[in-house]
Order: structure tokens, then sequence, then C-alpha cells
């Protein structure tokens, strides 16, 4: 290798490789299920305006992924300070290739997208953006790296750019452009993107010879700040806790780290929500479907805080558990449970916080007589509240045992396997006419219940057999089991429209509910003693 | 090789192996360590060191072989042997979130034997402040709070690895030499790994040498003086290379003067000196260092 854009092209390509092809498949996989869940409703106009949101949404979605995973492959910058190139050079070869893998990821998704289900959606302009909202977001990176203002950056780089697309995203998902057009679209990504490199270049100058991007002065406002916030919090002393036992230090350890999560993401979803709301739409019909698309915020909420939640390692890349928890004199057991408290913590307060969102969108409805979109849908049926707190647990549940494992390779293979399954379903639907379609889905939905069950009930077993959980908590595990399939199922056939085959995909999932209590001890001892 | 008796021993380590895919990592290891004792395990980079001592804290599970702490199994009984022991990482793995005195607390909770005074004594010995959050410190004050931590229950067996990695001079001489003496003489047991001989040729008990994941050499530090010496033999006409000898190690030298590096009973080397007619002008004890270098190269 003799010239640095080669060498920094094969570095790039090394360090990201297999978190890109993660990122992306787990992308594709989140687009096709949305996809098809629309489309499992009936045939979809690919020309109405939503599709076009549907659209924006996934491609911003996938800059998101593929740029965490190029970035988070990348970590701190500092280690390539002493490298004999200069800052200009360096930053030009670490944003082009990062751009170049951008680019081909949007194609590929639209591609594969297109090739499936069957809709043209236009490909060459956002794959012109995408490696765009990449560099700024690079250059908002490394220009704040190690300050306070790194998230704060992110987010006004990420802002700046999520408006302009949308904005002219529009134009171009409704209107078939002239070519000379078209490349006047081009000019004011090109001019984005040289500003962003120029801004990269100036911050990773700066940090580069030991200079924050902030003045001095800046500095001292800050830690004055953080001083103050500090003496406002605490006096003059901060008062360390005091515990009683190894247990409450562990869950307060737990709680200070990862309890934040869940509540935090819940929190800005259903604000960004509200604020969307606000400024585009104003519609009070709208807003019975706002309250349930925060539920679907909730779930996603819950599979991040899970990630967070079930992470053991030393860095937030790296899920092995790290020295100082795995030399904690406690049992795998009782490390387990703290982990376990923290998340039913922070399930409840996230569905609290959506529960109460929830009744003050409803009062403001009745208040103003819009009730028909409320009392349409599911949010005023009994079980729906009960089933978002248990649902969220559930994904939160398995997502963190699941992380707590600590094995990277064995997550690939658990990801990759649910790909590969769900790909090989849906290809084999797209071969299908309607009625053996739906019998796919129905036999689908009968396997992943009878799997989710045997697999808990092996967990459980194997739990009992290696003493991390006792015979009782398996047989009280086994009871609130059996109590709450029997509801699931009486209430799914109570319905009209219910099927043996929801049935059983609801009786597998309520295993899940009491899957963490068997597997998160079990995941955690195989993470701390290999 | 020198094993102590068994029944004094604080970890019993028998036939341990470890793999990671193709690279042997510990190969069928078999070690005891007495209790009381300052243990100084040694050994160059990737040569198992910190394998070892992960399989005796419980973080590795022996592929073979078994490992007994206090009589426990680590991997079985992790609070049982933790409990007792105290240990520093040679990564110096501390939660960058909290503070000092978080971090004081926090582990205190885990330890009934948890000295306060103590815990203040070195804190301020270690000048730590208290209110400072772990991710600001430097990488020697790191090293001070792990150490801290480790010591401030007064564990039965102390693990130290790379323990000096990051500690200034002063630090590194005075306190850390200062504080595993003061354990050793206290009863308890300390095993630190490093590859600073100097350090552990000056606190150590015993050592045991570890090279390419085997054990090369268990002795105490007394008998590992005694048994290995350099020789300096004058040969009657120059010699383009040493003539072997029994015991030897490791040779230097040109023309008539060679110095060996022997290990072993040296009066069958005199013999042999004699039969080939040449003089041995000098005899001396080797550093722990050039013990390790000779036995390494050989």
């Amino acid at each position: 290798m003799n010239s640095i854009p080669l060498a920094m092209t094969w570095e790039l390509i090394g360090r990201c490789r297999n978190a890109v092809i993660l990122t992306f498949l787990c992308t594709n996989l989140f687009c096709s299920l949305l996809m098809s869940s629309l489309q499992s409703n009936g045939p979809v106009d690919l020309s109405d305006p939503s599709m076009m949101g549907f659209q924006l949404g996934m491609i911003l979605f996938s800059i998101f992924g593929i740029g965490t995973a190029i970035n988070s492959a990348y970590k701190e910058t500092s280690r390539v300070y002493v490298l004999p190139i200069d800052t200009a050079t360096f930053v030009t070869w670490r944003m082009i290739p990062a751009m170049a893998v951008m680019s081909l990821c949007v194609i590929l998704n639209a591609l594969l997208i297109d090739l499936m289900f069957g809709v043209s959606w236009p490909m060459l302009w956002p794959a012109m953006a995408a490696p765009v909202g990449l560099a700024m977001l690079q250059a908002a990176l490394w220009s704040f790296e190690k300050t306070v203002l790194q998230i704060l950056s992110v987010l006004v780089a990420g802002a700046i750019f999520g408006t302009w697309y949308a904005f002219r995203f529009q134009s171009i998902f409704l209107v078939q452009l002239h070519p000379l057009i078209f490349l006047l679209e081009a000019t004011p990504l090109l001019l984005m993107a040289v500003i962003s490199h120029r801004f990269a270049i100036f911050g990773f100058g700066r940090l580069r010879c030991g200079e924050s991007v902030l003045t001095s002065r800046w500095d001292e406002l800050l830690n004055a700040a953080d001083k103050d916030i500090a003496f406002l919090k605490w006096g003059n002393s901060y008062p360390a806790p005091v515990f009683q036992s190894p247990a409450s230090a562990q869950f307060w350890f737990e709680s200070q780290k990862k309890e934040w999560a869940f509540p935090g993401i819940v929190i800005a979803t259903l604000t960004i929500q509200i604020l969307a709301w606000g400024a585009f739409e104003r519609d009070l019909n709208k807003l019975a479907v706002h309250m349930l698309i925060g539920g679907v915020a909730v779930m996603v909420g819950a599979m991040l805080s899970g990630l967070i939640v079930g992470n053991f390692g030393r860095a937030d890349s790296s899920v092995e558990m790290g020295q100082f928890l795995a030399s904690r004199p406690m049992t795998d057991h009782d490390m387990a449970r703290a982990t376990l408290a923290v998340m039913v913590r922070a399930n409840v307060t996230s569905w609290g916080i959506y529960l109460i969102f929830c009744v003050v969108i409803s009062t403001v409805l009745f208040a103003m007589g819009n009730t028909r979109e409320l009392l349409a849908g599911p949010l005023l049926q009994w079980w729906y509240f009960p089933a978002i707190l248990l649902l969220a647990w559930t994904i939160t549940g398995v997502f963190a045992t699941l992380y707590m494992t600590g094995h990277e390779t064995f997550l690939a293979r658990i990801i990759c396997g649910c790909i590969a399954v769900y790909l090989a379903v849906l290809s084999s639907a797209l071969l299908l006419d309607v009625e053996s379609k739906r019998q796919l889905f129905a036999i689908t939905q009968m396997a992943t219940g009878i799997v989710m069950l045997i697999v808990t009930a092996g967990v459980f077993c194997v739990s009992v057999q290696r003493r991390v959980v006792s015979a009782r908590e398996g047989t009280i595990a086994g009871i609130v089991w059996t109590g709450l399939s029997s509801i699931a199922v009486l209430e799914v056939l109570r319905n009209p429209g219910g099927s043996y085959a929801l049935a059983s995909l609801l009786v597998g999932v309520s295993s899940l509910v009491l899957f963490p209590f068997a597997a998160a001890p079990l995941a955690l001892k195989w993470n701390r003693h290999r | 090789m020198n094993m102590p008796d068994s029944a004094e021993s604080i970890i019993e380590i028998h036939d341990v192996s470890r793999q990671f895919g193709k690279t042997v990592a510990l190969d069928h290891v078999s070690l005891s360590i007495p209790r009381g004792k300052v243990f100084g395990l040694i050994g160059g980079n990737g040569a198992g060191k910190t394998t070892l001592i992960k399989h005796i804290l419980g973080m590795f599970k022996p592929q073979t072989g078994s490992v007994r702490v206090f009589g426990l199994d680590p991997v079985e009984k992790p609070a049982e042997t933790l409990a007792r022991i105290g240990y520093l990482s040679e990564d110096r793995d501390l939660p960058d979130w909290m503070r000092v005195t978080d971090l004081m607390s926090y582990t205190q909770a885990f330890y009934p034997g948890w000295d306060r005074d103590f815990a203040e004594e070195l804190r301020e010995t270690f000048d730590l402040d208290r209110n400072s959050y772990v991710k600001s410190l430097s990488r020697g004050q790191r090293a001070r709070a792990g150490l801290l931590i480790a010591l401030a229950h007064r564990p039965e067996l102390l693990v130290l690895d790379e323990p000096s990695s990051g500690l200034d001079p002063v630090v590194r001489r005075d306190i850390l030499g200062a504080i595993i003496r003061t354990i050793a003489e206290e009863g308890r047991t300390v095993l630190f790994s490093s590859h600073l001989l100097d350090e552990v040729e000056r606190v150590a008990d015993e050592v045991t040498m570890i090279h390419q994941g085997r054990i090369v050499l268990s002795q105490t530090m007394d008998d590992l003086k005694l048994q290995h010496r350099r020789l300096t033999v004058r040969f009657g006409t120059p010699m383009t290379q040493a003539p072997a000898m029994p015991g030897m190690l490791t040779t230097e030298g040109t023309g008539t003067d060679w110095t060996y590096h022997c290990s072993g009973d040296t009066s069958q080397f005199a013999v042999a000196v004699e039969s080939l007619g040449a003089t041995l002008v000098a005899e001396d004890a080797l550093s722990l260092d050039e013990i390790f270098v000779a036995r390494i190269r050989n």
C-alpha cells in the first residue's frame, strides 16, 4: 500500500465492514417489515404522498444507522494525531471513503426494497444527499470531540440536514425533474459538503495541536456552570451515597449508569412528535394517531434501552464485561437481579410518561369534542396500556439479555439468523397467491409462538438446573405465564377477527415476558466467566 | 521444580489450559501459591500472566484442569472467593462516571471488612481528591484509586496485575513496596505480575516464570539466586564458540574469556572446566533480570 488514500480506505473497510453490513441488513429488515405490514392490510398506493414520508423516514433512519456504524468503528481520533499527514489530507480521506460507503448502502437499500415490493422510489438524489448528511455529522463529531458541545453540535447538524432534506425531498419525489434542474439541486449539496469539509479541517486541526474548538473563555464558562450546578445540587460538599448491602450498591450502579435511557428516549420522541404535529399538521383528529405512534416510540425506546441496559462492557463499543464489574464479589444471580430491577423501574417510569401523555391528549380531545379517532382505535380498550407495558418490558428484556451475553459473534449470528428467516419467509410470500400468503402468515405466527415458548421453557430448565433460578421461582413463572396466556387467548378468541395463529403467537410472547428472569443470570454468567 | 506444600496453599491450579482460537495462552499449567507469601509472576508480553490471573479470579473458565482459590471454585462461587481478594487490574478498569468518593462507598458495600480509616489514609497518601471524577484522573492517579479499593478491605489475598504500570518511581518504590511487605507481614498473601524484574526481585518471596503459556520456572527467590550463577571461564586457547557445560543456559564472550549463565549445582560445572584445562576465574549470583533473559533465550 503506497498511498495515503488507499491506506485510509483500507482502514475504513477493515474497521467498519462488519458493523456496516449488519446495520445495513437491520435497517433493510426494519424497512421491509414496515412495508410488508403496510401491504398486509391491502395493496399500497405507491404514488400516495404518505409513501414519500415513509421513504424519507427510512432514508434518514438508514443515514443515522450506517453513519453510527462507520463512526463507532473509527473510535477516538486522537490515535491518528501523530500520523505524518496534514490535517486536510486526513480529513479528506476519512470523509470520502465513508461518504462512498454511505452512498452505496443507500443505493443497495433502495434496489432491494424495489426488488421486493416493486416500488420505484427515487434513488440517485438520496444517494447524493445521504453522504452529505454523513459529512455534516462527521464534521460536528470531530470538531467538538471531548467537549460538552459534541452532542449539541451533532443535533444541530442533524437538524439542519434533516430539515433541508425533508424540504427538498418533496419536489424530488413528486416531480420528475429535468436533468438541468437536478444539477441545480446538487449544487447546495456540494456546498454543504464543502462547508462540512472546511469546518472539519478547522476543528480537527485545532484538536490535533491540543486546542479545543471552544476558546478558553468558553471552557471557563462551561466549567463555572458545571460547578454552579454542582453547588446548587449539593452545596459545598458532595454527599457520598451510603449502601446497606452489595445488592443496593449494585442497583445504584446500574441505575446511575443505565436507568435514564428509556425514559429519556420516550420523553424525546414524544416531544418531537408533538412539535412536529404543531409545526406541520395542527389537526386535532390526528392526535389520536399520534398517541398510537407514541406507543410505537415506546417500543423503539424499549429496544434501544435494552441495548444500553444489557451492555456490561467497559465502553459502548465493547459488550464484554469489564474487569471491574467481573471482580465484584457477588453472585451472577444477584448481579442480574440488580439489572432486572433497574429495567423494571425504567419500564414503569417510561410507561408512566406515555400514560400521562395519552391522558393529557385524551383530555384535550374530549374537551374539544374530537373523539371520533380516539373511540375507533384500540386506545380505550382495557388491555391496551397493560399490553404496552408488558411488550415494552419483553422487548427491553430480550434485547438486554442478548447483549448481556457479551459475545459479539453470538449476537451477530442471532441477528443474521433472524434476518435470514425473515427474508426467506418474505421471499416465499412473494411467489404465493393471496390465500396461500395468508396461510403462510398464519403458520409463521404459530411457529414463532411455539419457538418462543420452547426457548423460554428450555432457558428456565437450564437455569433451574444450574441453580441460578430456584425451583420456586420457576413454578411462579409457570403460574404467571399460564395466567397471561389465558387472558391473551381468551381476548383474541373473543374478538371476531381473532385467530388461533395469533393466539399461539401471544402464548409465545407471554412466555417471553418471563424469559429475562431466567435468561439474564445465565447470560451474565456466560459473559462474566468466559 | 520446588513446589510448596499444598496443605498451606491459598491457590491451587491444576493442569489448566486455555486457547484463544489457535493461540495457546496457557498450556497445562499447574501451580500452587502458598499462604502468607509475596508471589511474583513474571513473563514477557503475551506470556499468559493476565490469563492465569483471570482464571484465579474466575473471569475465565478453565478449558481443562481446575482452579481452587481458598479451596473454592471461583467460577461457581464468585461471591465467596472475590470477597476475600483485592484486585488491581492491568487496564485499570474503573467506572469513569463515578467520583472517587462514590467509588469508595460503592466498593465498601461489597466488603464487610472495609476499613474506613485505612481507606481515608490511603486516599490522602495517594493524593486523591474525593470529589474528582474517575474520568478526570491521570493514569497514575487511576492506578492509585484502583490500589486503594483493592487494599482498603484488607484482603486475605491481594492480586495485582502489573501494579507498577502508570505509577511514578516514588510511589512504585516506596509506597507499593511498603504495602506489599506490610500485607505479607500480616500473614496475608500477595500475587503480583510484572515485567519490571528489579521490583519483583525486591519484594517477592517466590517467583514463577511463565513463557508462551508454560511455566518454565517456579522457585523461592533464595533458591533461584542460589541455583543461577554467572561463571567466567578462561580457556588456554581462543575459542570461536563456547564449549557446552553442565547446567549451561546461555554464554557470551570472545577469544579465551567466556561467561556462562548456569542453573543447578555448579560442582559438575567446575569438574568440566578442569577437564578442559580451563580456569574458573569468577563466580557470582545472577540478577532476576539476567535469569529471565537466560531462561527465555535457552
